[in-house]
């Protein structure tokens, strides 16, 4: 694989961005009436808290209890949210004062730039920072540069295929502990309207572990086994070796664990979904297309009602590349859902 | 023509399915079942889950029956556009959200089934693939959908089936012997 890499400049590498749950995006957060107090005497902080706990023990917020604004050089306390306020002792009244109204967020703060958002305009929170998720947002989760090329090996693999295929578009399935090829898929749509290419490549993943299972020599060779003896006969490529590739296929398993998907189109609802079922890892993708299910209708990957959730990454400014003009955006050979930005 | 006009006929197909739903427990899939009715006739496809034998999570009971009724229409050189707009799905069990896609995507928009499917469904239970004010949100047209068919039956044949994978069971000397609620052979027919 490596002498096909070193063929690309890294330079010329293609750019990914994540397509993340909403939640993490959102700065529009919903409000939420609280009410708030002034503390007169400093010193008698853990008094309050404590009769506060005494008078609303259900209280619980992500929010810090208390915060002291810097140019007045005073405390405040959250004493409960608006709706459960039953008014306060006479004890605590004598300690409080400016009792008003606050607006806070309902929605959980998952990113940094929430975070500072809320402690900023609003109050100080309690957060937990987590590195893959930032990592995500700052464009920085991908800096190791022979995974770049990995990417890219792989996505302009199943760009070719399908284009020597004269398919409107393809998956490829890869095992990436082992950089082993397991299967691909291309669009047969219009001998079958369910032979999309997800769902091709899905049987043939299946097809292959029934193979390894069974450990037969029954015939089975997948497009990317032809295409690749086909066009690179050079000696090194051959470690894309297909006997025995797959070491050892855990039954219990299921389908696609662990496996990614590049593919050059956006699945429907039923590839997505069917993802969903096969427990793809992670799905790197070029076009969007008119019904697609990881961004342009819906993010199914990330739902939070179903049991499995994968990571999905779209090719950043992939359209200036030849190929694209001439195959995959030309009218008589693109997929046709294929999303056309103005 | 109304497709679904008739209840009785409704209860009939569902227990058709019910019965291809129940040869699954045989060999120990999933006991979904559906069948492919056509001018509320004949049944021109019939499925059920197949996703352990085959290794193939796609292999729901609607993908099984949508194969068998293309090669129906094949034989009998129909066109399958027109006949699956003259036809219903009878399934047990809720098509999940793969399903519902598919079943757009061939034109198989009437739909009718028993209980619904918490886990997957996408006539509602966990997205709504089948129906929307925007058909715009999804290929093909809005779906016509009839749900709680039978819905005890298609119950009590899921609940069989877990019975019999329940992990805390002692491993069952022989297929005798499994405990499972005793299916009523006469429910089916
Ligand atoms: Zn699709
Ligand atoms: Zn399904």
């Amino acid at each position: 694989m490596s002498s096909v890499c070193k063929k690309i400049k890294l330079s010329e590498t293609i750019k990914w961005k994540p397509i993340l749950a909403d939640e993490y995006l959102n700065t529009n957060f919903q409000l939420k009436k609280f009410v708030i107090a002034d503390i007169k005497e400093p010193q008698k902080i853990s008094k309050i808290v404590h009769k506060l706990q005494e008078s609303y023990p259900n209280y619980h917020t992500k929010f810090k209890r208390i915060r002291k604004l810097d140019q007045d050089k005073k405390f405040q306390i959250i004493l409960c949210e608006k709706e459960s306020f039953s008014g306060l002792s006479s004890e605590l009244e004598e300690i409080l004062c400016n009792m008003t109204d606050k607006d806070l967020p309902v929605d959980d703060i998952l990113t940094r730039k929430q975070f500072e958002i809320v402690s900023k305009k609003y109050w100080p929170i309690n957060f937990h920072l987590n590195k893959h998720i930032e990592s995500l947002l700052d464009n920085s989760f991908m800096k190791n540069e022979s995974e770049m090329l990995k990417h890219d090996f792989y996505i302009r693999l199943i760009l070719d295929l399908t284009k020597f295929k004269k398919s409107n578009s393809g998956v490829l399935i890869v095992d990436p502990r082992s950089d082993i090829l397991i299967a691909s898929g291309i669009d047969q749509r219009n001998s079958h309207p369910l032979s999309h290419s997800v769902i091709n490549a899905i049987d043939n993943v299946s097809k292959r572990h029934i193979k390894e299972l069974k450990n037969s020599d029954e015939h089975y060779q997948d497009h990317i086994e032809e295409y690749i003896n086909s066009k690179y006969k050079d000696s090194q490529t051959q470690s894309l070796e297909f006997r025995n590739f797959i070491k050892k296929i855990n039954e219990k398993d299921y389908l696609c664990t662990n496996y990614v998907a590049y593919m050059t189109h956006e699945p429907c609802s039923m590839c997505a979904m069917a993802l969903i079922h096969s427990r793809i890892n992670k799905v790197y993708f070029i076009f969007n297309t008119k019904f697609g299910y990881l961004n342009t209708k819906c993010k199914l990957h990330c739902h939070a009602n179903l049991n499995h959730n994968y990571e999905v990454y779209q090719a950043v400014d992939f359209e200036s590349d030849s190929q694209c003009k001439f195959y995959f955006l030309n009218e008589d050979t693109r997929h046709p859902e294929l999303l056309i930005k103005n | 023509m109304n497709l679904l006009k008739s209840q009785a006929n409704q209860i009939k197909w569902m227990k058709e399915a019910l019965n291809v739903g129940k040869k699954a427990l045989d060999v120990k899939e999933v006991p979904v079942g559906c069948v492919i009715v056509y001018q509320d006739k004949e049944i021109i496809g019939r499925g059920h889950n197949l996703t352990n034998i085959l290794k193939n999570p796609t292999r729901h009971a609607e993908f099984q029956a949508i194969d068998e009724a293309f090669e129906w229409c094949r034989k009998n050189e129909k066109n399958w556009l027109n006949v699956f707009e003259q036809a219903v799905l009878y399934v047990t069990c809720e098509p999940c959200i793969m399903c519902a896609s598919a079943l757009r995507r061939v034109n198989l928009v009437n739909c009718v089934y028993g209980c619904s499917n918490e886990r997957f469904g996408g006539c509602g239970s966990v997205l709504n693939i089948s129906t929307s004010n925007n058909e715009e949100l999804n290929f093909g047209k809005n779906m016509t959908i009839t749900k709680g068919v039978c819905e005890d039956l298609a119950i009590k044949l899921l609940q069989s089936f877990y019975a019999c994978e329940n992990p805390f069971a002692v491993e069952p000397k022989s297929k005798e012997n499994r405990t499972k609620p005793e299916l009523n052979p006469n429910e089916f027919s």
